[in-house]
């Protein structure tokens, strides 16, 4: 038998119109699959669950520590400073682009090491390219213990008072 | 001799590998270059004109090199490395300290993926003022600027690998970039760290990424672009003097040679020369490896790999949205749109046009250019705005050098095209020379002359 | 091979590329033939010949040339030594070859342990200057002979330290009984410390004979200097030596050092292992060391920190390097505690002090640095006011117990001294009461009242101490009034005879602002007795006399202008400690607020009120009493400005 070509014989319209349609469906299917399959694969690599520890410091009574304290936790990640107001827990996590920012000599603030910005000693930028404020661990008490979450932050920008 | 390679030659097995005689006459080297697998890529025969070293400098052929040796050493390396904290660091000990010429292969690793990218980014300047991307080839361009960013990634992902100081926080200070994209950051940091913070899970995916997925693709990709350059009748040649331009077809009296030998002979050159080079760096030069990565402190300063310096620097002006996110987007876009532009096409000579306004427009955009990267960062872009004039002021000169020949010529027959992207190359390189050499600790400015390198 | 060119057209050059290739491609082989080459030959295989050299001519048994390693998975110790080291537990030493000599008993078999858990060093490596960490970033350093010892730090973090003074009587004793007559060859003493000396080593050893020697008892005073000295006995003499100096050189009060320790200065946890990346040595003469940056630091820290707040210890040069030993030794230990040693497991999980609890070792382990070794104070190089002489018998005097109980555990809010109380910290309650037992101890004994009464008096004397001392309170003719009752009034029992004026002076009167003058000599004492004596009658009568609370409205007018310069407009401090603070009002009485500012306190700023000098005005009793009154009134709550970060380095 020899291969017949559509284009050697012409379908009539109702023809060419059923494969219009039939052509649509399965290459829309196929769309549609391909789409799910794409955005399937990147909720794939998406992690559900991370592995992290957690990061919750003990840091002490909190009645113990004095007033003008500068503590350094989490190998330096996180500073805990009494300030007369309360407690502020500091992350040494530089808001520009994440590097771990030093205590600077002289100024009581924090420089970073990467791109040069400056951060007073509660956190405010005091120069830039850093246009963010140090973040806050959230603090809490539970059994007397003051407790510093290095693992989450918070917005709260008001320091940190032992409710009585 | 000959007796012996008759003997190897002329026997059934042999034949049944190498469909072929020995390649002394025509239709031999016509069949050797047709039959075999690794050169069918190329022509039985090419035109003489595209041999040529100065016309391309090989600086793509270069390009494949490294990738070649990218792929011998990198699979070597893979027998050690195991992609886990914090075994990934003692394996780089390991290699180097005890492994058989384990230095060796890491250093050639290393230097070659440095040096492929050099190449990669020449060859598209190159390109351009080739002005090779004219149509048909407009597409093989764009895949080349995909290319040329498969490059940048393999490069990047497998900066993470080795775990020591400047791996972690150069992929730190990356992956923060691309967390600053507008909507999306959180999302793209999440799928490139598999985590919150740069881990074990993170290590594992610049693994995948750097040692399956981009090889891949850029192997694919490097396919494509040949494949594309066959289908283009060869590499874009400038219409010979009294001949019309003509897209491929050249006209009959175009001097060929037989790609074996002469052709294959030149990338065998090219080739062996760059194997040369690189081995010898890598036996004087040890690729760099610090202490382990330590979440908890940021070595002072920290930079990242040097072509990626340049984005380090501009990071010092802007935020990390626009420093790190806009800019090179917006850079990638308009280069993979360069062929899609009428003005790219023509290239007409800038001064063509009326002399009068061209200046007026010209250095109406110069102010306007100079006004922003002045005010906009949180520091004047020097290293921006000093190019943008100099070359302003060349450019100007072309309205009234006179002058048939040599750079008066010259000057007054670039397009604006041309001028804008020598702008950008002048820019990419005096960004990356700052960020290298001139900044240091707290990247601040300092002169290497005095005070020594911070590397 | 025939090359046809075409005939026409621009020449290929063939031949010519021919020859680059081979040119280049024989230059390549060469290159690449340079790799294997280099690591081929290298300084191991060339040791490892020569042991094999030496040893085939005694006929021993050759090593296999190859690399050696000790590894030891949970602990994370890839030792690669034995490579060139090939006596340590590889090959059999050969005595007399630097290298491959055998290595000094230690209690440790080092193919148990590892060689980089003692000496530091990079295990991985193959070559010698990169696993001597002489490459930067190539490994850490190896620790020096002298400071090997430091490397038992790795594992002994929390070795029992006793006092110097202690463990030097005890090995006298341990001489003088002659313990090694028994005590030698399978019961020598060298490592007994390790283990833990037996509580009851001396009852248990009552009885023992061996042959005709018996052990004869020790007397009482003598177990505990013995049991001292036994307990350094742990096979590292200059450890113990480093971290005995440590002990009395007060660096806890500063530092935290396996957590406890003040928070003044950084934690010093590991600190021995510290990177070498940001440290400066520009003003370090001698080796660009770790050792050699931390013996700067010690002989003079200012010189190598210009903003370090630490205190000059005016160091010998043999002390600064037992010191150096001592930091290099805090190596920030990591190891489950079932596979710690014993003085680890004691020290982290039974909590018990790797250092002697009595009252002089912590006042030596926290307190020397700053007040210095008798408490005379000192002058702290960043701080403007001197640190408070504590020692003085006079402030001591003043100071009662829960005061300085107080001060200890809450510390100043403000200045350096830290909160000593923290219960993880710092100092447990029973070491702050031997603490301020220890203090008391500088007080000086009271005389004997024969012997002061036996002294001439010396009137003159006596009016002038008269005038200095008891005016403040007493009115200057010891007339009485809102502080101090009236001392030469008929019906005052105290002041009709001599024993008990010298009673009340030398001991001074419980509740009261009435303080010792113990400090004052005999001579001193006995013309103040007769002063006291020979007072007129004042117009008030000491019955019904009692003491009533000043003016706080008008002491805040003289806080402003006597006490606002230094303790700062509303108390805060300044170049004076902070007043208006929680645990300084607590612990601190009205009496003894009366007693300090009449008083002062000798070897700070604080002057003697009472009697005023060159630069103050003197105070009368009534204003004492007022300025009480007001700082009484503030509400017990701290508020001190943020202080900025402790810790800049
Ligand atoms: C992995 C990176 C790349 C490789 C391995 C590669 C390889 C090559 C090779 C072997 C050629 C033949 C001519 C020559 O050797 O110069 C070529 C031509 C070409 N490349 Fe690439 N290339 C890469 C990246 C790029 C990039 C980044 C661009 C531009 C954005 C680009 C655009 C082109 C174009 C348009 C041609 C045709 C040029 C002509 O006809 O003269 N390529 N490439
Ligand atoms: S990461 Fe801190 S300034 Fe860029």
């Amino acid at each position: 038998m020899a291969l017949v070509d559509d284009l050697e014989h012409p379908p009539t319209s109702q023809e060419s119109a059923r494969r219009r349609f039939l052509a649509a469906v399965g290459g829309g299917a196929l769309g549609v699959g391909a789409l799910g399959a794409a955005i399937t694969t990147l909720r794939f690599i998406e992690p559900s669950v991370v592995y992290e520890e957690d990061k919750r410091i003990a840091v002490g009574r909190p009645e113990e520590i004095a007033v003008g304290t500068v503590l350094v936790l989490a190998s330096g990640k996180v500073y805990l400073l009494r300030t007369e107001a309360g407690f502020i827990a500091l992350s040494t996590v530089c808001t520009h682009l994440g590097c771990i920012v030093r205590p600077e000599a002289g100024s009581g603030g924090f420089a970073c090491p990467c791109h040069g910005s400056r951060f007073r000693a509660e956190g405010t930028v005091r120069l830039g390219p850093a246009v963010r404020e140090l973040r806050r661990h959230p603090i809490s008490v539970e059994d007397g213990l003051l407790i510093v979450d290095a693992g989450a932050f918070t917005e709260d920008r008001a320091a940190f008072t032992v409710p009585a | 001799m000959s007796r012996l390679l008759d003997a190897l030659t002329r026997n059934r097995v042999w034949k049944s590998i190498v469909r072929h005689g020995y390649p002394d006459t025509n239709k031999n080297r016509t069949l050797l270059v047709f039959s075999n697998f690794f050169l069918h890529a190329h022509p039985v025969k090419a035109r003489l004109r595209a041999f040529a070293f100065s016309r391309t400098l090989y600086l793509g052929g270069l390009s494949i090199g490294c990738f070649a040796l990218l792929i011998i050493t990198g699979t070597l390396l893979m027998f050690f490395y195991r992609p886990a904290v914090p075994q990934a660091y003692h394996d780089m000990k390991d290699i180097e300290f005890v492994v058989f010429t384990g230095m060796f292969q890491r250093n050639l690793h290393r230097w070659a993926a440095h040096a492929m990218v050099a190449l990669v980014f020449a060859h598209m300047a190159l390109t351009f003022y080739r002005k090779a991307y004219r149509p048909p080839r407009e597409f093989n361009w764009v895949i080349g600027v995909l290319l040329f960013v498969g490059t940048v990634l393999l490069s990047y992902t497998g900066y993470l690998l080795p775990w020591d100081q400047l791996a972690y926080w150069a992929v730190t200070v990356g992956t923060n970039m691309a967390g600053a994209t507008p909507f999306l950051g959180d999302w793209i940091k999440r799928l490139l760290l598999g985590a919150g913070r740069i881990g074990e899970s993170t290590l594992i995916r610049f693994y995948v990424l750097h040692c399956v997925v981009l090889p891949l693709a850029v192997g694919f990709g490097i396919g494509l672009h040949i494949w594309r350059i066959r289908k283009d009748r060869g590499i874009y040649l400038p219409p010979r003097p009294g001949s019309v331009e003509s897209s491929g077809d050249e006209p009959a009296d175009e001097p060929t040679a037989m790609t074996f030998p002469h052709l294959l002979l030149r990338e065998g050159v090219a080739g062996v020369a760059l194997t040369l080079a690189l081995s010898l760096g890598a036996l004087l030069a040890d690729a760099p490896l610090e202490d382990i990565a330590n979440p908890d402190r940021t070595p002072n300063p920290a930079k990242s790999p040097w072509y990626f310096l340049g984005l380090q620097e501009l990071l010092h002006y802007w935020r990390p949205s626009i420093s790190g996110v806009l800019l090179p987007v917006l850079t990638l876009v308009a280069l993979a749109a360069i062929p899609y532009f009428q003005i790219n096409l023509d290239r007409r000579p800038l001064w063509e046009s009326p002399r009068r306004r061209t200046l007026a427009r010209l250095w109406a955009a110069i102010a306007l250019l100079t006004a922003l990267f002045w005010k906009s960062g949180a520091h004047p872009v020097w290293a921006i705005m000093v190019p943008l004039w100099g070359i302003g002021v060349v450019m100007s000169l072309g309205a009234f050098v006179q002058g048939k020949r040599g750079a008066a010529r010259a000057i007054r027959e670039r397009s604006l095209p041309f001028w804008i992207f020598t702008w950008f190359l002048v820019i990419v390189v005096v960004l990356t020379v700052v960020g290298t050499l001139f900044r240091g600790p707290g990247w601040s400015f300092v002169y290497p002359w005095r005070s020594g390198l911070y590397l | 091979m025939k090359s046809k060119a075409p005939t026409a057209g621009p020449p290929l050059h063939f031949t010519a590329l021919l020859a680059a290739l081979a040119i280049l491609s024989v230059l390549l082989v060469a290159t690449l033939a340079l790799a294997p080459a280099r690591s081929y030959f290298t300084g191991w295989r060339r040791i490892q010949r020569r042991y094999n050299t030496l040893v085939a001519r005694t006929h021993g048994r050759p090593v296999t040339v190859g690399i050696k390693q000790v590894w030891i998975p949970e602990r994370g110790v890839v030792d690669r030594c034995p490579t060139c080291h090939l006596s340590a537990g590889v090959a059999r030493p050969i005595e007399g070859d630097r290298l491959f000599a055998a290595h000094p008993v230690i209690p440790h078999d080092p193919r148990k342990l590892g060689c980089t858990p003692c000496h530091g060093g990079e295990g991985r490596a193959t070559s010698q200057r990169e696993a001597h960490g002489e490459v930067r970033f190539r490994g850490e350093a190896l620790l020096a002979r002298a400071d090997v010892e430091a490397g038992c730090g790795s594992c002994h973090s929390h070795l029992p330290t006793p006092s110097r003074a202690a463990a030097e009587q005890g090995r006298r004793i341990v001489e003088e009984v002659r313990c090694r007559d028994c005590h030698s060859g399978e019961r020598d003493l060298r490592s007994v410390g390790l283990r833990g000396v037996p509580a009851d080593w001396h009852a248990t050893h009552l009885g023992r004979t061996v042959g005709d020697v018996s052990f004869g008892p020790l007397a009482d005073e003598e177990i505990a200097p013995v049991t001292a000295w036994l307990s350094t006995l742990v096979g590292a003499p200059r450890l113990m030596a480093a971290r005995m100096l440590a002990a009395e050189s007060g660096c806890r009060g500063c530092h935290r050092i396996e957590g406890v320790g003040g928070d003044v200065g950084p934690d010093l946890t590991g600190e021995g292992r510290r990177p070498m990346e940001g440290l400066d040595f520009s003003a370090v003469r001698g080796p660009h060391t770790l050792p050699g940056w931390l013996r700067a630091h010690f002989l003079d820290p200012q010189s190598v920190v210009p903003e370090s707040a630490m205190p000059g210890l005016g160091l010998s040069d043999e002390a600064a390097g037992l010191l150096t030993t001592y930091v290099l030794s805090l190596r920030a230990a990591t190891m489950p505690l079932e596979q710690a040693p014993p003085d680890r497991v004691r020290g982290l999980g039974l909590r018990q002090r790797d250092f002697a609890a009595d009252g002089e070792s912590l006042f030596g382990v926290f307190c020397v640095g700053c007040h210095g070794r008798r408490g005379e104070g000192s002058k702290l190089p960043t701080l403007a006011s001197r640190v408070p002489p504590i020692g003085d018998p006079e402030f001591l005097a003043i100071a009662e117990d829960r005061y300085l109980r107080e001060s200890i555990a809450r510390g100043r809010p403000g200045r350096l001294m830290p909160a000593f109380g923290s219960t993880d910290t710092g100092l447990r309650p029973a070491e702050i009461d031997a603490l301020v037992g220890y203090l008391r101890g500088f007080m000086r004994a009271s005389p004997e009242p024969e012997a002061v009464l036996a002294e001439p008096v010396d009137e003159a004397l006596g009016l002038r101490l008269f005038a200095e001392n008891c005016a403040g309170c007493h009115g200057d003719r010891g007339e009485g009034n809102l502080i101090a009752p009236p001392l030469g009034a008929p019906d005052n029992l105290t002041t009709r005879a001599d024993s008990p004026i010298l009673g009340t002076l030398t001991n001074g009167v419980n509740d009261t602002a009435m303080r010792s003058f113990r400090h004052l000599d005999a001579r001193s004492l006995r013309a103040l007795v007769a002063t006291v004596r020979a007072l007129p009658p004042p117009p008030m009568a000491r019955t019904g006399w009692t003491r009533r609370p000043g003016d706080a409205a008008r002491g805040e007018g003289l806080f402003a202008t006597h006490c606002a310069t230094c303790h700062g407009r509303r108390g805060e401090g300044g170049r004076g400690p902070s007043l208006r603070n929680a645990g300084f009002l607590a612990s601190a009485t009205d009496d003894h607020l009366t007693a300090s500012i009449v008083r002062g306190f000798p070897g700070t700023e604080m002057p003697r009120f009472g009697t005023g000098d060159a630069l103050r005005a003197r105070l009368l009793p009534a204003q004492v009493a007022d300025l009480v009154a007001f700082l009484r009134g503030w509400a017990p709550s701290p508020r001190t400005p943020i202080h900025g970060a402790r810790h800049a380095r």
